[in-house]
């Protein structure tokens, strides 16, 4: 027993690395997609706040592309009002009357509320990137939300502070966003390769399709975490080896991840509905 | 290390925690080359320092860098294996004088080429582990020695360029 005591002071640098790392790696694999208490990542609150004020400084230098986005947005949603407004009133002459507008009580619930939300911390030169925002739990925000910009997608809450949340980028080793080509409506699965943060890959889209250079992937609304229809990237090259199955897609994405500022989280009111129904079925 | 220059130190750690965070976070070049300044806190920590010490000190410096990049552990676990093999690197580069009167490996105390013989390897060591782990797998396996080549590179540069910058008064002989 002496001895064995004896060997561990003489080794104890050692041991106390072997503990320590031991303890490293135990917080590695617990950080995968578990959700884990909020103490070691960015929504922790004082680690959150550091992030705000940092922000405050950087956010200066953004102004101009924030201001450019948004307004590309505001002429994306004016036209498409317009279009509407114009496709209802040919269709249903009724709707000329502004008191008939509510038409149908299950046509007029609105299944998804969009939350606005600031980015005060992102990364996306990782393998595993993070980005950190200023809503939490009081906002009702809730795990595994949605989370697009005016780009398109942008990732899934992993965790929630009282006002922060810590969510999975799209340049995650761990998401999978079910897509779909645009034109051709058939589903797939985008999938970040870990090294570039504006390529991605689509897998799953079997030999007999024909994906073109080009084709837009936006989400399949398969999974009630985003709606249908959300931008994820655009077609950059289509390869196929000789025995495989599926193509081999590689994709651009539509949102620029260096340049996020304002997100919106996607609250989907039918989400706990369709889960629950689609639990039945199993 | 005596008891009263442990908050000197902690202040030391303070500031390169937040030039970490507030400012290297951003400072990526060319997509690959990382700024782990932070590491330069364990590489000039008091030779007088032990090494159980310096493990215990070297893992929470990088947990506390984990929780602002959303890594934990990452950052720790490579600090800690340099915490583990400094005093062996050490020992192994001791100048023909010894460490007699050296309290901080400074390059103003020993010398240019002595601190780059110093400071690279374990950098070096530092963010291929680091890389390595974060990737979780070898499919991206170049993309990650680039990585840590480029890293290095800028880390080592960056503090020998803060060496020069606080400790200004190097004598050239």
């Amino acid at each position: 027993m002496r001895q064995l005591f004896e060997l561990i002071y003489r080794y104890r640098a050692f041991f106390t690395f072997a503990i320590f790392e031991v303890v490293c790696f135990w917080l590695i694999i617990g950080n995968s997609k578990v959700h884990n208490a909020a103490i070691f990542n960015t929504s922790n609150r004082l680690i959150a706040s550091i992030f705000v004020m940092k922000n405050e400084i950087y956010q200066y230098f953004k102004l101009t592309t924030v201001n450019e986005d948004l307004a590309r947005e505001n002429a994306f949603l004016r036209e498409f009002i317009e279009k509407e407004q114009k496709r209802t009133r040919i269709t249903d002459p009724t709707t000329w009357d502004l008191d008939t507008l509510s038409v149908n009580p299950t046509d007029t619930v609105q299944q998804y509320k969009y939350i606005p939300a600031r980015v005060i911390n992102n990364s996306f030169r990782l393998t595993d990137n993070y980005i950190t925002l200023d809503k939490g739990k009081i906002d009702g925000i809730k795990p595994d939300m949605g989370v697009i910009s005016t780009g398109g997608i942008v990732g899934q809450v992993k965790v929630v502070s009282r006002n922060y949340s810590t969510i999975f980028s799209l340049l995650h080793s761990e998401m999978f966003v079910s897509s779909m080509i645009k034109r051709l409506g058939v589903f797939c699965t985008t999938k970040w390769q870990g090294n570039n943060p504006i390529l991605a890959n689509v897998l799953y889209i079997p030999r007999h399709v024909n994906v073109q250079v080009g084709d837009s992937i936006v989400t399949s609304g398969y999974n009630a975490i985003f709606p249908p229809g959300i931008p994820v990237g655009v077609v950059e090259s289509v390869t196929i080896e000789e025995n495989e199955t599926f193509f081999d897609v590689k994709i651009r994405l539509t949102n620029d991840f260096s340049k996020i500022s304002f997100v919106y989280l996607i609250n989907n009111k039918f989400k706990t509905e369709k889960d629950s129904l689609e639990n039945i079925n199993e | 290390m005596n008891k009263r220059s442990i908050p000197y130190h902690f202040l030391i750690f303070l500031t390169y925690l937040l030039i970490q965070v507030f400012f290297f976070d951003n400072m990526i070049l060319f997509r690959t080359a990382f700024c782990f300044v932070y590491i330069g806190f364990l590489l000039l920590l008091p030779l007088q320092v032990s090494s159980i010490t310096l493990i215990v000190v070297a893992f929470f410096s990088g947990l506390l860098v984990d929780i602002f990049y959303n890594t934990p552990g990452i950052n720790a676990s490579s600090s800690v294996f340099i915490g583990f093999i400094r005093p062996f690197w050490l020992s192994l580069i001791t100048p023909r004088g010894g460490y007699e009167d050296v309290d901080i490996p400074r390059l103003k105390t020993l010398g240019f080429s002595w601190f780059i013989t110093y400071s690279a390897p374990l950098i070096f060591i530092h963010h291929l582990t680091l890389f390595i782990v974060e990737a979780g797998d070898l499919i991206n396996f170049w993309f990650v020695i680039n990585k840590t080549i480029f890293s290095t590179i800028y880390t080592t540069g960056i503090l020998v360029l803060s060496q020069y910058m606080f400790y200004a008064r190097v004598r050239y002989i």
